[in-house]
């Protein structure tokens, strides 16, 4: 997936016109009293101000710890829960103004693969029908579509034969293969991947990420891939966006990423991952954070890494705290060769 | 936040890093240890034959997949199984035989001599006692001293595990503590009566990697403070690196590898293990193709004779099916490999060892075909 | 809209260097066998054998069966047909007449027969209607929440507010007689319990990811109810059915008791039992033995329903390795 085309570290203008952006989304849910009359007292800002593009072919890994926000950016940009703000554009147009019959019409270039092959899969379908299901939906099974379920099975690694087998009856790895198969049978454009292969074992997780490698360059599909797994990402994308508590603080091409990370957040992570390669991991610099993600419903002013940062604690002086704890910071090149949202950021290397 | 909190250490160069004192006696010797629960299809045999030795002060790492028994070992050694498992074989704990203690024996060991760290802390915290009273019940569940002596015990716990404000925190419940925050409790607990053997089952599967790296920082404050041995038990081959003087590699219940983290890492001799370390996908290289292990663990009810990685395992000979290959020593005495072919592992990569699955290149291009006449 | 033409460049090359897999490569569509680490076995298999499992419920579905063949085989076999008249009147049990006879005359046995019959079928009707009826109106608030869910699950807790028996009653007077409509007035007054269970099992599915993978397919709101959501939940629908069967022949048997049941000439248990109470001091095996029968029937079905229940338990489904 190491695709050369989209290497540009100049943080210049996309070399490959994006097919699908998104600007400004926002999401908001809402808290609510518990009672008789659910008063609404808050708001969990799960996702604030993401903007990105999603350029043809390539891989766009969007990574962060749990609630960061990744996978409710993930549902919004397929529409699967209502935007607070912001537009998702597809083909031009704006994903979310569509009526639901158009909306269904786009689904067929937009589909995804869920986290968890335990519960995605409906337990009271035999595996040909799940595959066959989108193309029911949308009418285009009578052509030949038995045939169709039968190749798509032995393309993502599954026997036919077992078409007529229950999701329970196969492992976990099989499983996600019939996820695949089954959001890969609309042929849609755009897959998004939210954390396909975090339920997997190791062995079987390398076999599914060399799979979703194949069909990317085979059927020319543009993967949104979201995932807390750095390595796991570093692995599959070709750019990445580091979000944290529903910010982007850090995005570029994946190794410019990795070499020379300048978000403290990205640092962290970065340096948490464990190598496996006992001499390495055990002679590498540590970034540590303290305490825990604060909560959604009342981020913290300002950066809302701050309340985490090895850098806000310790590095910088009063005057320069006051800055992180009022101003936001902007994702804006800071001579990192990418944009980072840090008022201080500073290249680190850290592998 | 103070200065104080943050963290940013190097860590010392080499595995030998010096940080924990270290004895060559053995505190914990498993040998032979079967587990086997009986179920509708028969027994399912979930640890069949486990011996390792664990040294003072050392850490070992024990590895392997869902359903490789890494878990039901350990649950095993400290008498924690339901009554309808069958465990058979000998642990020892400093010489004293463990299997077949009564439990009022075992709960004089459990907690003192070896105590246990599970993946989710809230099995293991009380919901309705503060995390102050549940520290000082450990303290004085072996020891006769005052309640207030054992929260002056259980303040330092949560110091060292390095829980900001520990004071406070005392009084806290664990449901108004985070994940991290709450496993850190139950590293406190575990280290509460000093005990010479911590095991930590998958102590940071159900954590985000910057809390993983919290967690394994108290871990290992809590080992140096104790000088405890560890029995580290994760499916993370990047945690076992950093922390791990030793592994043992499980699969399918028994153990199929054992040497020194750097054995085991840099030459491996066993092509599960190969295989292992070459699904990794790794942060410090750039993408290359992954080498999976084809097929899928296999069922361990009513195993068949042979290696049970045989269907899987690309040098697989006929006689690899006729005989279980036993745990010998490779090269060296300490490095030990149960695989019929390990010689010929010497000096191999992952990538020579296993291919890299394609596609059906026939399927997808049909594929192809047909959904272009559907649309 | 832009061609995927990124992939033609590669395909050409990649395809050839892939459609001959070199001799140790192991082509992912032939993996090796071994690889269900599952035991093979329906779902439906696996509720069979934890359902035999649960012996009662075997002893309570063989005499449920013994009793169906014996009330329609029996009946259409019997010597004396129902509502036919004896001579013999007002005689004890005996061989001729094991049920004893009536002061009319009429066979008791034969009459139980009928009377069985009559009230079986009611109580089948009244669980296809009301399940049918009661899943549809709960999935449907389920799974639109908000203001449908509201609205739809007020109406059917004013129907549960309802005293059932006046209700019921009222309704049989006005409409009722035949064994059919009585069905319906049960069935109208009964969906409203099968509503609230659906709902709640819907209320769970719905925030499972197979059925976000539904949506995101673009299936239409109709089709995920349908398709997903009520064959997923008939587990609990139908351990509710099968107790609702019970339930609607004690019932049935109150308002036949009553006089607003089946009306004379046919018959049912409960009209039965209510045509002896006064000859039960008397002729008392005139009350007893539909007495018995009633109760045998509706013990049956609550063992079945209780076998179902522990069968499709899903905290036992889990079938992982």
């Amino acid at each position: 997936m190491s695709a050369p085309a989209v290497e540009k570290g100049d943080g210049s203008a996309p070399a490959r016109e994006p097919i699908l952006s998104a600007r400004n989304l926002v999401k908001h849910f809402p808290v609510r009293s518990s009672g008789l009359i659910r008063r609404q007292v808050g708001d969990i800002h799960a996702v604030c101000d993401v903007s990105f593009d999603l350029l043809e072919g390539e891989t766009l890994g969007l990574v962060g710890e749990s609630g960061c926000g990744k996978s409710t950016t993930a549902r919004l940009v397929l529409n699967l829960i209502k935007r607070t703000s912001g537009e998702v554009f597809y083909g031009g147009r704006d994903v979310s103004a569509l009526s639901p019959k158009q909306m269904r019409t786009l689904r067929r270039d937009l589909q995804i693969v869920f986290q968890d092959p335990y519960a995605s899969l409906d337990p009271r379908m035999p595996v040909n029908e799940i595959v066959a299901e989108p193309l029911r939906i949308h009418d285009m099974f009578d052509k030949g579509g038995r045939e169709l379920v039968r190749d798509l099975l032995r393309t993502v690694g599954l026997k036919p034969e077992h078409g007529n087998r229950f999701p329970h009856e196969f492992s976990g790895g099989q499983r996600q293969r019939i996820g695949v198969a089954r959001a890969l049978a609309l042929r849609p454009k755009v897959l998004v991947l939210d954390e396909p292969v975090s339920a997997l074992d190791v062995s079987i997780q390398a076999g599914v990420l060399n799979l979703l490698d194949e069909l990317q360059t085979e059927l020319g599909l543009s993967y949104l891939f979201v995932s807390h797994d750095l390595s796991v990402v570093r692995h599959t994308a070709d750019r990445i966006a580091v979000m944290y508590l529903g910010r982007i603080v850090e995005t570029g091409p994946a190794a410019a990423l990795f070499e020379r990370p300048g978000h403290p957040y990205t640092q962290a992570l970065i340096s948490a991952i464990p190598l496996p390669d006992p001499r390495k991991e055990r002679a590498r610099e540590r970034i540590t954070v303290v305490g825990d993600l604060p909560s959604p419903a009342d981020p913290p002013s300002g950066c809302r890494f701050r309340t985490r940062c090895p850098k806000f604690a310790a590095e910088l002086g009063e005057g320069e705290r006051k800055r992180c704890v009022e101003d936001n910071p902007q994702l804006v090149d800071r001579g990192q060769g990418h944009p980072v949202a840090c008022h201080y950021a500073e290249q680190k290397v850290l592998i | 936040m103070t200065a104080e909190d943050v963290l940013s250490d190097g860590r010392p160069e080499g595995t030998e890093s010096g940080r924990r004192s270290r004895s060559s006696e053995a505190v914990l010797e498993v040998s032979d240890l079967t587990v086997g629960f009986p179920s509708d299809d028969g027994l399912v045999q979930a640890v069949r034959g486990v011996d390792y030795t664990l040294r003072g002060g050392e850490v070992l790492g024990i590895v392997g997949e869902s359903g490789s028994g890494k878990s039901v070992t350990s649950l095993a050694v400290m008498g924690l199984l339901p009554r309808t498992a069958k465990v058979s074989g000998s642990v020892r704990f400093r010489g004293r035989e463990l299997i077949g203690m009564s439990d009022a024996e075992l709960n004089q060991v459990r907690g003192r001599d070896i105590s246990m760290i599970f993946q989710d802390p809230m099995t293991s915290l009380n919901p309705v006692y503060s995390v102050g009273y549940q520290i000082a019940e450990a303290v004085r569940a072996h020891h006769d001293v005052s309640k207030a002596a054992a929260l002056d015990r259980a303040t330092d716990l949560l110091d060292l595990v390095r829980i900001p404000n520990a004071k406070q925190r005392l009084s806290a419940y664990p449901h108004e503590l985070s994940g991290g925050m709450r496993q850190r409790v139950v590293i406190a607990i575990a280290m509460a009566n000093d005990p010479d053997v911590i095991i930590a089952d998958e102590p940071t599967t159900a954590l985000d990697v910057t809390v993983q790296a919290q967690i394994m920082d108290s871990l290992e404050a809590a080992q140096v403070e104790t000088g405890a041995a560890m029995v580290l038990i994760t499916h993370d081959l990047g945690v076992i690196a950093g922390q791990a003087d030793r592994v043992l590699v499980m699969y399918a219940g028994k153990p199929v590898e054992i040497g020194t983290a750097e054995d085991v890492f840099y030459t491996p001799r066993m092509p599960y293990t190969f295989g292992l370390l070459g699904s990794l996908p790794r942060l410090d290289r750039p993408s290359e193709r992954l080498t999976p292990i084809p097929g899928s663990p296999p069922s361990v009810v009513n195993m068949p004779p042979g290696c049970p990685f045989t269907p899987r395992c690309p040098l697989a000979v006929p006689l690899c099916d006729e005989r279980e290959p036993e745990l010998e020593p490779t090269t060296d005495a300490e490095h030990l490999a149960a695989c019929h072919r390990s010689d010929e592992l010497i000096g191999k990569t992952p990538g020579d060892v296993f291919v890299t699955e394609v596609a059906d290149a026939e399927a997808l291009a049909h594929f192809v075909e047909e959904s272009e006449e559907l649309a | 809209m832009p061609e995927p033409t990124t992939s033609t460049p590669s395909t050409g090359a990649s395809t050839t260097a892939t459609s001959t897999p070199p001799a140790g490569q192991k082509v992912a569509g032939a993996p090796p066998e071994r690889e269900f680490t599952v035991a093979e076995r329906s779902q439906l298999q696996l509720v069979l054998r934890r359902f035999l499992q649960h012996r009662l419920a075997v002893v309570s579905f063989v005499v449920l069966i013994l009793l169906v063949l014996l009330a329609y085989v029996g009946g259409a076999l019997w010597k004396y047909k129902f509502g036919e008249f004896t001579p013999d009147e007002s005689e004890p049990p005996s061989w001729e007449h094991p049920f004893g006879t009536d002061s009319a005359g009429k066979d008791q046995f034969a009459q139980v027969l009928r009377g069985t019959q009559i009230s079986l079928q009611i109580a089948v009707l009244v669980a296809i209607f009301s399940t049918v009826i009661g899943t549809l109106w709960g999935a449907v608030a389920g799974y639109f929440g908000g203001i449908v869910d509201t609205v739809m699950m007020r109406i059917a807790d004013l129907i549960l507010t309802l005293p059932l028996i006046a209700v019921a009653a009222m309704l049989a007077h006005n409409f009722g007689g035949t064994w059919w409509l009585i069905s319906l007035v049960i069935a109208g007054l009964y969906w409203a319990y099968v509503s609230r269970v659906a709902r709640g099992v819907v209320l769970s599915l719905r925030e499972k990811e197979f059925i976000e993978a539904a949506k995101a397919l673009g299936s239409s709101d109709w089709r995920i109810i349908l398709r997903h959501l009520v064959p997923n939940a008939l587990g609990s629908i139908i351990v509710n059915a099968t107790i609702l069967i019970s339930v609607a022949i004690l019932l049935e048997t109150a308002l036949s008791y009553l006089g607003f049941g089946v009306s004379v000439p046919d018959t049912s248990l409960g009209l039965l039992v209510s045509e002896a109470q006064t000859a039960l001091s008397t002729r008392s095996w005139l009350f007893y033995f539909p007495g018995l029968f009633i109760i045998l029937i509706a013990l049956c079905i609550n063992f079945i329903g209780d076998g179902l229940r522990d069968a499709l338990d899903p905290q036992q489904t889990k079938v992982r390795r």
